[in-house]
């Protein structure tokens, strides 16, 4: 092994390490739960509003709001929900259903597709788990 | 995470392809490129002339490395503001000052390097910083940038960020200055800002926010606030909010040659019912000295658009309606009306009274993003919004008064940024 290569061995484990090149993965969060995490909870309640009317709307047809924040200099927050595929139904009698969801918060948006379902005789919607 | 180790650990042919290959992810595939336009009028007529008037067209391009070796980024986001309308005038903060009429400006605002581990981040150089007392303040053409080092993260429901900010890019300069300058400090005081903040927002419950920040000579100041959510029905919420925040010279005390202190104290309670919201706030300023907010947007409940209400010993009530028009099917269509009934302001110094201001804030928000109309949808980032003010103040009997009026247009294309 060369001086040279023996320098890079040592200045690569030094970087990896530095670099957290430690077992396991990095625990980076999905870019809509990390936009969900950033709404304030009249935001969160809106979004909610939005995916429980979106489970019952036709195929394509968005609910959306649009959230004043408290400090008006800011961007108002869009949150909607759109179903993207049919209903289907569960052994159990609920049922489950594909939806878009879109937020805009602060200038970013995040968009994602998530499978909501809904207990047999229940109003409330809630992702699949 | 290992990719950096292995490719220096080895070098053979294969460690070539592997780096370029890596290359091409970061710099390319995983890229980000923003391109976002900005149109802004602005009129705001005083109790005598001249008024401030001007028409800007410009926004900014920004582009954003992907997570190189998934531990380095790099982004740099430029700048601008140009005249769209002769005639304009100082002032409005829209344009660069100027002797002979304002003019355009370019500025690299943001040039960063970022490097990461699992949640935590650390950032260098010019940058956005989002801080109760050190924002954006992105109310004009550009936004307030910085020059800083700073480590971020979060664990669980806390999310953290500290270090220090060397200097700032107030909204429409083309230059860093100073972060004593920046306060309003003397020319021959150099100082840099310590900063930090933590911010508590679990699932459910109350979220805390903490923030300070200290500049040596000039300025130190702390926030906290809390905001508590409940839902009575499916369809009404209510929300409940405090803060406190205090500030005072620190050191030498070069930014009025004297030693001061203050703080501000206020409160809220907001009902939503469906698409509808009713605010009501109150804060109260101590008599010792205004409260200042030199590197952002105030933080404050009876921030408007005119003025903040935090002169010494001003007390203000502050009520708001909100209504997003998707209740009678627009989507889209919002609108914010504020009121704020300022009182008692005086003079620190001699404790004379100021004037009783009052201001009345209207704002009409149209995302087409949110709209029910079959937008094509290139149109669905458009951002439309219409604001006015009007600001009374009343002192020794005679009332004087500030109109403003603002149509702000944005629009923002983004391509790429996939994350993995």
């Amino acid at each position: 092994m060369s001086r040279t290569v023996a320098l890079a061995q040592v200045a690569g484990l030094v970087v990896g390490l530095v670099a957290g090149c430690t077992p396991g993965t990095p625990q980076t969060r999905s870019p809509l739960s990390a936009a969900v995490n950033t709404l304030d909870p009249h935001e969160r309640h809106r979004l909610k509003s939005a995916v429980t009317r979106a489970f019952d709307a036709p195929d394509g047809i968005f609910t959306g709001y649009t959230i004043e924040p408290l400090n008006i200099e800011t961007q108002p927050t869009v949150v909607w929900a759109k179903p993207v595929g049919p209903a289907a139904d569960r052994p159990d009698g609920g049922s489950c259903r594909p939806l878009e969801i879109m937020i805009v918060k602060e200038g970013q948006t995040s968009k994602s597709t998530v499978t909501y379902c809904r207990a047999a005789g229940s109003k409330m919607v809630e992702p699949m788990s | 995470m290992c990719a950096l180790g292995a490719l220096l650990l080895g070098a053979t042919p294969a460690t070539g392809q592997d780096f370029v290959t890596e290359l091409q992810r970061g710099l390319v595939d995983e890229a980000a490129l923003t391109v976002h336009l900005r149109s802004y009028y602005f009129d705001r007529a005083f109790p005598a002339p001249p008024s401030a008037v001007a028409w800007a067209g410009g926004g900014w391009i920004g582009y954003e490395t992907g997570w190189l070796l998934d531990v380095f980024r790099f982004g740099a986001v430029g700048y601008t503001s140009q005249p769209m309308a002769a005639g304009a005038t100082n002032g409005t903060l829209l344009l660069y000052p100027g002797q002979n009429g304002p003019y355009g400006y370019t500025v690299l605002g943001q040039a960063y390097g970022q490097m990461r581990f699992r949640d935590q981040q650390f950032s260098a150089y010019r940058q956005l910083i989002n801080q109760p007392e050190v924002n954006p303040q992105d109310n004009r053409m550009t936004p307030n940038t910085f020059e800083a080092y700073l480590f971020s993260g979060s664990f669980g429901a806390f999310s953290y960020l500290g270090g220090y900010v060397d200097k700032m890019k107030p909204r429409n300069a083309v230059e860093f200055i100073d972060m004593a300058k920046a306060a309003g400090g003397p020319d021959d005081v150099k100082s840099g800002m310590w900063l930090g903040g933590i911010d508590y927002r679990p699932t459910a419950g109350p979220r805390l926010r903490l923030s300070g920040y200290s500049v040596q000579d000039i300025l130190s100041s702390g926030y906290g606030d809390f905001a508590w959510s409940h839902s009575i029905t499916d369809d009404i919420d209510v929300n409940l909010r405090g803060q406190f925040m205090a500030q005072g010279s620190n050191g030498a005390n070069k930014l009025t040659g004297e030693a001061f202190g203050t703080w501000v104290l206020g409160a809220g309670i907001d009902f939503s019912w469906r698409e509808l919201t009713l605010v009501g706030s109150f804060t109260k300023t101590a008599a010792t000295a205004p409260y200042r907010n030199p590197y952002g947007l105030w933080p404050g409940y009876s921030n408007m658009m005119l003025r903040q209400f935090h002169r010494a010993n001003e007390s203000a009530f502050t009520t708001s309606a909100r209504i997003d028009f998707a209740a009678i099917n627009l989507p889209g269509l919002a609108f914010v009306a504020n009121v704020t009934l300022g009182s008692g302001a005086i003079d620190p110094a001699t404790r004379l009274p100021l004037s009783t201001d009052n201001e009345y804030d209207f704002t009409l928000d149209f995302m087409l993003a949110d709209s029910a109309i079959d937008f094509p949808d290139a149109l669905r980032p458009l951002w439309i919004r219409a604001r006015s003010a009007t600001l009374n103040r009343f002192q020794n009997g005679a009332v004087s008064t500030v109109r403003d009026f603002r149509v702000i247009l944005n629009y923002e294309w983004k391509f790429g940024g996939r994350t993995r």
